[in-house]
């Protein structure tokens, strides 16, 4: 066997040890949840559970320590992520293009692409507003939430938001890969256009042609308009600490950070 | 075995720590100093945690020395009706605009977790267009959970830290079990349930699958991450791309494991890789030239006075990097001291276990003009002693069921509610409110004075009675005679209340 394949194997094993092995705290973990009736947890019944699964963790360790020693023998092998490149190499090209020199059929196929992202960019929005609003209704309206039940109520809401959220994603997914697919459709379309003869403008031309003015300004004084945005917001998070010290939103952070919070590890 | 011995040394001098690694390793010891923590199993109580760490690390971590911004932010957004957020959010601007996700690269302790994990060798996932497109997840969460959920709770004045009870792995790995290994909080494990599960289901599923993708927690989850990204562009310090010098190869974004789109956007955690990769030097350090300016190198119009320039450069470097070092060796040793050796911690007294005779206390009544009540006053009745605060979600939510058990004990039993807090300010009107005709007998702890006299906290008979863990509720029975025969940290049940209440009174 050889060595390439002796590494590969090991390494699949450990990935497949720690997987199982995860599966297996987790496993255990419900398993004391659901078995230990009203006070499910005590040190000694943990310990029972973590004794058994002592030797799972040390095989597991083991299968960890073996790879990395055939990875150090043998070599490691290295992998070039894979990257889109289209859109930043696109708004570099682009930007550059002038399409009053671009040849007609290119030049409506361009604006076209960039016509059905935008409409693609406000069908998403829609979807997304109208998600967020019955969110937001549903929210609002929904009488209960109070101390008693609130663990129950949450539950209850979030079998109402979670199907909202996941649409909300799943839009976002969409809309992402329909944008990603109908920018190399434009990259290609763009070196289609600079190829046939069209103009290719520099930085400062491009930004002249810019009609939005204010645009055109600030990229101009990019370095300005930067240095006095950084200086706004020291100037404004100074002034918000100096207000919160004085209205006690200081002492309220301390008060917290001091006392265990138990919700937030997982204690009640 | 000569080569086999060459390639292990070539291993360890390819991977021998990098800056960066130095100055995450750094960082998390210096926001988790408190050592003594670990050892007592409490928490930090020290005037540091009036600041926050611009990382993720949970205050109830014993080591923490500092707020979690997180936690604090959200805190913030459920006392919003009450306090306008300003402090917290001036934190929160300032790490955003001085570093952006320089943060998350550098500082985070979570991050170097999953850094470290990501490091064992098994197949990785790499990145792809799905993987873009789950990165604005963290967005979602951002809005939901860090403000929605809170600001919502906050209207019904409940204080609901959304992420960090629902999601946060931090809080797991660095509060709960941190905690929980110590044998001082063997009587904690009482206190899990199913939100224990299921974070700690969460954090296994974290863990694992940091190991196959890289820092899967930042990329795809953490709303921290997502606030630093928005000002990452415009942060002081990080990486920026001269487009001027870039050729546009993609080498950047190919060596990049994060999603980003170009470097230095939203995505990018400022680590650095891209730099040794770019074939023009196109991407270097924002912000390096304020404190190293190569203005000399610049003006020279020779080479040699270019050489001699740079020669003056790099010594300088030199210079500033012992500066900075010895700098933040003092810091660390001075924290490490600070939280370890000056800052005293309370031990408990005698008269916190079962059996024992509870101490004298004289609780001023709320709203009572000034009156008092005394354990003593009430010997012959069992007593029911539960510490609260009006910052306290779990606090608040048995209250009610212990409404309810004080009218129907209400011969044989008092009730005895002890607000603890910093301040007395809103004790009295949440009483008012949701508990106006209460057979409940609300009282304040009384202040803890340091060696200067000054008062720090409302919470004197909590520590004595045995609450130094600063887990809140806490809830301790008396007999009829003043002795302890029940005591618990975390929130009770009506039900095993009731019990513990009946076999007090069977003592009768």
């Amino acid at each position: 066997m050889s060595k390439s394949k002796i590494k590969g194997i090991s390494v699949l094993i450990t990935s497949v040890l720690l997987i199982l092995l995860g599966i297996l705290f987790i496993a255990c973990t419900a398993h004391l949840y659901l078995t230990g009736g009203a006070r499910p947890y005590s040190r000694e019944r943990v310990g029972e559970y973590l004794s058994l699964l002592a030797i799972p963790s040390l095989i597991t360790l083991l299968s960890c320590v073996v790879s990395f020693v055939f990875v150090l023998l043998f070599g490691e092998e290295k992998s070039e992520a894979r990257a889109d490149l289209t859109a930043p190499t696109l708004k570099r090209l682009s930007g550059r293009l002038s399409l009053e020199d671009c040849p007609e059929k290119i030049k409506g196929e361009i604006l076209l692409e960039r016509k059905k992202r935008k409409l693609a960019l406000l069908f998403s929005a829609v979807f997304i507003a109208v998600f967020c609003i019955v969110m937001a209704v549903f929210l609002l309206n929904f009488k209960r939430f109070t101390l008693e039940s609130y663990n129950a109520d949450v539950i209850e809401a979030a079998l109402i938001v979670l199907p909202l959220a996941v649409g909300i994603v799943g839009v976002i997914c969409v809309k992402y890969y329909f944008d990603s697919e109908s920018k190399k459709r434009e990259l290609l379309l763009v070196r289609e256009g600079l190829s046939a003869g069209a103009k290719a403008i520099g930085d400062t031309e491009a930004r002249e042609e810019c009609k939005c003015k204010a645009l055109a300004f600030l990229s101009a004084h990019s370095d300005k308009v930067l240095l006095i945005s950084r200086l706004t917001v020291i100037a404004l998070a100074l002034v918000f600490i100096g207000v919160g010290i004085l209205n006690g939103g200081m002492a309220d952070v301390l008060g917290k950070a001091v006392r265990i919070c138990t919700e937030c590890i997982g204690l009640g | 075995m000569k080569a086999t011995l060459v390639k292990i040394k070539n291993w360890f001098v390819r991977h021998a720590p990098t800056k960066r690694r130095i100055i995450q390793l750094y960082s998390a010891l210096l926001f988790n100093a408190n050592i003594k923590g670990y050892i007592t199993g409490d928490i930090f109580k020290g005037l540091s945690k009036n600041a926050c760490t611009p990382g993720l690390n949970c205050y109830s971590c014993p080591g923490a020395l500092t707020a979690c911004p997180l936690g604090a932010l959200q805190n913030a957004f459920s006392e919003s009706r009450k306090t306008t957020p300003y402090y917290i959010f001036g934190i929160i601007l300032i790490y955003c605009i001085m570093f952006g996700r320089w943060i998350c690269g550098w500082l985070c302790p979570f991050g170097l977790f999953q850094d470290l994990v990501y490091k064992i060798k098994t197949p990785k996932l790499k990145k792809s267009k799905v993987t873009k497109a789950l990165s604005y997840l963290k967005y979602v969460v951002l809005v939901f959970f860090v403000v929605i959920i809170p600001l919502a709770y906050a209207f019904r004045d409940f204080p609901l830290p959304g992420f960090c009870k629902y999601i946060c792995p931090a809080g797991t790995l660095g509060g709960a079990i941190a905690l929980l290994i110590n044998p001082a909080n063997s009587g904690k494990f009482l206190m899990l349930g199913p939100l224990f599960t299921w974070k700690f289901a969460l954090l296994v599923s974290f863990t694992v699958a940091a190991i196959f993708i890289y820092r899967v927690f930042c990329r795809f989850v953490c709303p921290l991450g997502a606030l630093y990204g928005i000002f990452n562009k415009i942060a002081i310090f990080g990486i920026k791309l001269e487009k001027k010098a870039c050729i546009d190869c993609g080498k950047c974004i190919t060596t990049c494991k994060m999603d980003i789109t170009t470097v230095g956007d939203h995505e990018c955690i400022n680590c650095g890789d891209c730099i040794s990769v770019c074939p023009t030097q196109a991407i270097s350090w924002r912000g390096s030239k304020i404190i190293l300016p190569d203005n000399e190198i610049k003006a020279a119009t020779t080479d040699k006075e270019r050489e001699a320039a740079s020669a003056r450069l790099k010594k300088r470097k030199k210079v500033v990097s012992i500066i900075v070092a010895a700098v933040l060796a003092a810091v660390l040793a001075g924290a490490l001291i600070y939280a370890n050796f000056i800052d005293k911690p309370t031990k408990p007294t005698a008269g916190s276990e079962i059996g024992d005779a509870c101490y004298s206390m004289e609780l001023e009544i709320v709203d009572g003009g000034g009156a008092t009540v005394s354990v003593e006053d009430l010997a012959g009745k069992v007593v029911v002693v539960n510490f609260w605060g009006t910052w306290c979600g779990p606090c608040k939510e048995e209250l009610p069921h212990f409404n309810e058990l004080a009218s129907e004990y209400s011969d044989s039993v008092v009730f005895l509610i002890v607000h603890t807090d910093y301040t007395r300010d809103e004790a009295p009107a949440y009483i008012a409110e949701h508990f106006p005709s209460s057979k409940m007998l609300f009282v304040y702890d009384v202040p803890i004075l340091n060696e200067d006299g000054n008062a720090t906290g409302d919470d004197k008979y909590f520590t004595e009675l045995g609450g130094t863990s600063g887990f809140y509720p806490r809830t301790v029975v008396l007999d009829i005679n003043g002795k302890i025969t029940f005591t618990i940290d975390g929130k009770i049940e009506k039900a095993e209340l009731a019990d513990e209440i009946d076999r007090a009174l069977l003592k009768k």
